[in-house]
């Protein structure tokens, strides 16, 4: 048998594509702007979509994409990125209506989605959360508060996830919740946006207020109840993007200090160890996503995997930028790196934290090695 | 001591806290420099007579500790005043300029900063008494004085400029957002006073070893912020039916960060000469940023926002080993000093 690891050539073309638009459009003074004003990038957008590249029908393309896109600029690159965030949800658990209603024009670029999960008393815990959707004559009333929404004031409608029936019992908190299609301008939907990030900062984050939104049947996605289950599954998938995410920074800071080392003729040995060492993290980190997201794209995800994928190169993308900077010093200040670090940290963050991830890690293993079962 | 470090502690709950985030946000004001001048913080290593506190070494690491932990922006402030600015002044300089331009510097009149091409790898060099070139970087850049390091032929100078440097263009800034960052052209400017004539880099590089402790005790300032942040909230915040910091990842990563604090504090304020201060820093400088991170993260998602003001120690620590050193040189300098002459060359 022979282990493959060429990409095949459509999506060697895809990543060709994706380098020249990232370099081209997300120059250092657009995204020093975008950055600097925390401007959402509606027109790059438009750019992106018009080139044929946010298609998630093509996933590798996608990965590949997200990867290219983020070692230029992670803010805008995510900002175009994500605004399809969301719709494997539908793609996997919705109606031909839902899905041609709300996916599609998110997938042709006319509309832009969002994914409200955490609110401000509940975000790694995902079944303490306390949204409400509560039945009503004609289908539900939504009451509740989402937190860090990617999107939030500039999609045109959320995936809900929120609570349909209380816990049966403490061990089966993640019984009753459900996912609902929630458009951005119904009656009782006020959004906020929260200025002041760290790093990401051309994407739109806010908070989002349901106040008594009504809520039809037809917008309730899959089974009533099984919410979580649904959330978890696409966080499944969403986690090989973000792992992905990690290793175009990482990539992105690599390519600094090796123009850095080209450029001044330094050949200090403490210099090329560090070249060595994040070459091979970043190396190791793009195999452990790459095979991940082959699993997940084969429908056959494994959750371990995925979340050491997305930890580890998380890690990698940190820890990679952290010494670049340090050992490029001021000229490293004046460049991109500055904004790839702060930029990078979001990765242990979002789409579950490094120690959920380490979470999953553990109990899937456990979980394996009780019923008897082999790791491969 | 104890005295000392009360007094600042008081001082910094008072006037710095209230606008802690407005002085990242807009910079250090005016009354923030007042109120600091009034202390005697703006001279503390000056000489009483030139309008200075006086304080010795481990009365100045009290003062920069604390300040740091209340505003990293303040504590920089003080920082290049005093340790980058005053110091060399009294070292180099004559009594004359020393009583001319300190005591100003001491009560908020005017300020200083330094521009050292060492760390920003810009090309200022001099002939006679005119400046050409510009800096990047250059801190604090809408002072009235600059110390420059200057080439002039084969060798360095370190001179004094008063005014006659305009700002090109300002940068962004990772860190210490309450300070001004520029990149300074002293095209014209004048050297109002030579302070070496030859052997400026060696000089300039020994200054920066000498404030190694006072950069260590500004990382552990920011540290200790950090840390209580992460304590205070991982008591608070719940999830999974428990406290944060219930969960033994969280305790045990914050319980080991603690314990290297004291350790590295109880060191800082035993420091009796420039090795140590340099052993110090190179492991306080990496800590700090550890701790930060550390903090960042048990915060969440609200670690990623400004108005949380944990991220901002994430940013600061990171730049303060960018802004008052650079890793390379730094750690030649510290093989040199504990290894002998031959070592690090490669
Ligand atoms: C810029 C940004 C964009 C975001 N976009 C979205 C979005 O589009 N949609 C959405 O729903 N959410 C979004 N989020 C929210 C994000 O997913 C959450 O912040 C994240 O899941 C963590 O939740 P929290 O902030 O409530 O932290 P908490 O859950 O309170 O966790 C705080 C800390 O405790 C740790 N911790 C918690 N439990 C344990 C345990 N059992 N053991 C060990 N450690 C533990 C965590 O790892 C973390 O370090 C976004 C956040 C940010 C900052």
């Amino acid at each position: 048998m022979r282990l493959d690891f060429n990409l095949p050539e459509d999506v060697e073309e895809v990543k060709q594509k994706a380098r020249k638009f990232a370099i081209e459009e997300f120059n250092d003074k657009t995204a020093s702007r975008h950055d600097l004003e925390e401007l959402y990038p509606y027109e790059l957008r438009k750019k992106a979509f018009e080139a044929g590249l946010v298609r998630i029908d093509n996933p590798w393309g996608v990965l590949l994409t997200m990867e290219e896109f983020c070692r230029v600029d992670p803010g805008l690159g995510l900002s175009i990125l994500a605004s399809v965030f969301g719709s494997e949800l539908l793609l996997l658990y919705g109606t031909d209506e839902q899905r041609q209603k709300y996916m599609e024009p998110v997938l042709n670029g006319s509309k832009i989605s969002a994914v409200a999960v955490t609110e401000p008393g509940a975000g790694s815990d995902v079944a303490g959360i306390s949204s409400k959707l509560e039945k009503s004559d004609d289908g539900f009333l939504l009451d509740g508060q989402k937190m860090f929404i990617t999107n939030g004031t500039i999609t045109d409608f959320f995936y809900v996830l929120a609570r349909t029936s209380p816990p049966p019992s403490k061990e089966k908190r993640h019984h009753g919740m459900s996912v609902a299609i929630v458009d951005r301008y119904w009656p009782g939907v006020s959004v906020n946006k929260l200025k002041g990030k760290l790093g990401m900062r051309a994407t739109d984050t806010a908070e989002i207020k349901f106040e008594g939104v009504k809520v039809p049947n037809e917008n309730i996605i899959g089974e009533i109840g099984k919410g979580f289950y649904y959330i978890m599954t696409f966080f499944n998938i969403s986690r090989v993007y973000v792992a992905a995410q990690s290793v175009g920074i990482a990539q992105g800071a690599l390519d600094e200090l090796l123009n850095y080392v080209k450029n001044s003729g330094s050949n200090e040995e403490s210099l090329q160890f560090i070249l060595a060492e994040s070459a091979s993290k970043l190396e190791a980190a793009r195999l452990l996503t790459y095979k991940a997201a082959s699993l997940v794209f084969q429908f056959n995800p494994d959750p371990a995997l995925t979340s050491m994928a997305k930890y580890f190169s998380a890690e990698v993308a940190n820890s990679v930028t952290e010494s670049a900077l340090e050992y490029m010093g001021q000229k490293g200040l004046l460049s991109r790196l500055e904004r790839l670090y702060r930029d990078s940290k979001i990765t242990e963050i979002w789409e579950g934290t490094s120690e959920i991830e380490k979470l999953v890690i553990a109990r899937t293993l456990i979980k394996r090695a009780m019923q008897g079962d082999q790791i491969a | 001591m104890q005295l000392l470090k009360q007094v600042v502690e008081e001082f910094s709950v008072k006037e710095i806290d209230p606008v802690a985030l407005k002085i990242e946000r807009e910079g250090v004001t005016q009354g923030i420099l007042n109120s600091l001048a009034e202390k005697g913080f703006l001279g503390a290593l000056a000489p009483v007579e030139y309008g200075g506190a006086g304080l010795d070494e481990r009365g100045y690491l009290v003062l920069l500790e604390v300040l740091a932990k209340h505003s990293p922006s303040v504590g920089m402030y003080v920082l290049l005043q005093n340790s980058l600015f005053i110091s060399p002044i009294l070292r180099y300089g004559t009594k004359e300029l020393a009583q001319e331009i300190v005591p100003g510097i001491a009560s908020g009149k005017s300020s200083g900063t330094i521009a050292n091409y060492l760390l920003s790898g810009g090309k200022i060099s001099i002939e006679g008494s005119s400046l050409s070139g510009t800096s990047d970087l250059v801190p604090n850049s809408s002072a009235q004085m600059c110390l420059v390091l200057a080439k002039s032929g084969n060798d360095s100078q370190l001179v004094l400029v008063d005014g006659g440097f305009s700002i090109v263009s300002d940068s962004r800034k990772l860190g210490f957002r309450g300070l001004r960052y520029s990149t300074v052209s002293f095209e014209g400017a004048k050297a109002k006073s030579i302070l070496l004539s030859g052997g400026g880099e060696r000089e300039v590089q020994n200054l920066y070893n000498d404030s190694s402790s006072h950069v260590s005790a500004m990382a552990l300032g920011m540290s200790e912020a950090a840390l209580d942040m992460a304590v205070s909230y991982a008591k608070d915040r719940q999830a999974f039916d428990a406290h944060l910091i219930e969960f033994q990842p969280i305790a045990f990563s914050i319980a080991r960060l603690v314990s290297e604090f004291n350790v590295y504090e109880k060191y800082l304020y035993g420091i009796s000469s420039v090795k140590e201060g340099m052993m110090l820093k190179e492991l306080v400088l990496e800590f700090s940023r550890r701790a930060s991170r550390a903090s960042l993260q048990v915060h969440g998602g609200y670690g990623y926002i400004e108005d949380s003001g944990v991220e901002r120690f994430y940013r600061d620590t990171m730049a303060l080993e960018l802004l008052t050193g650079n890793r390379i040189s730094d750690m030649s300098e510290l093989s040199k000093e504990l290894l002998g002459g031959e070592s690090a060359k490669y």
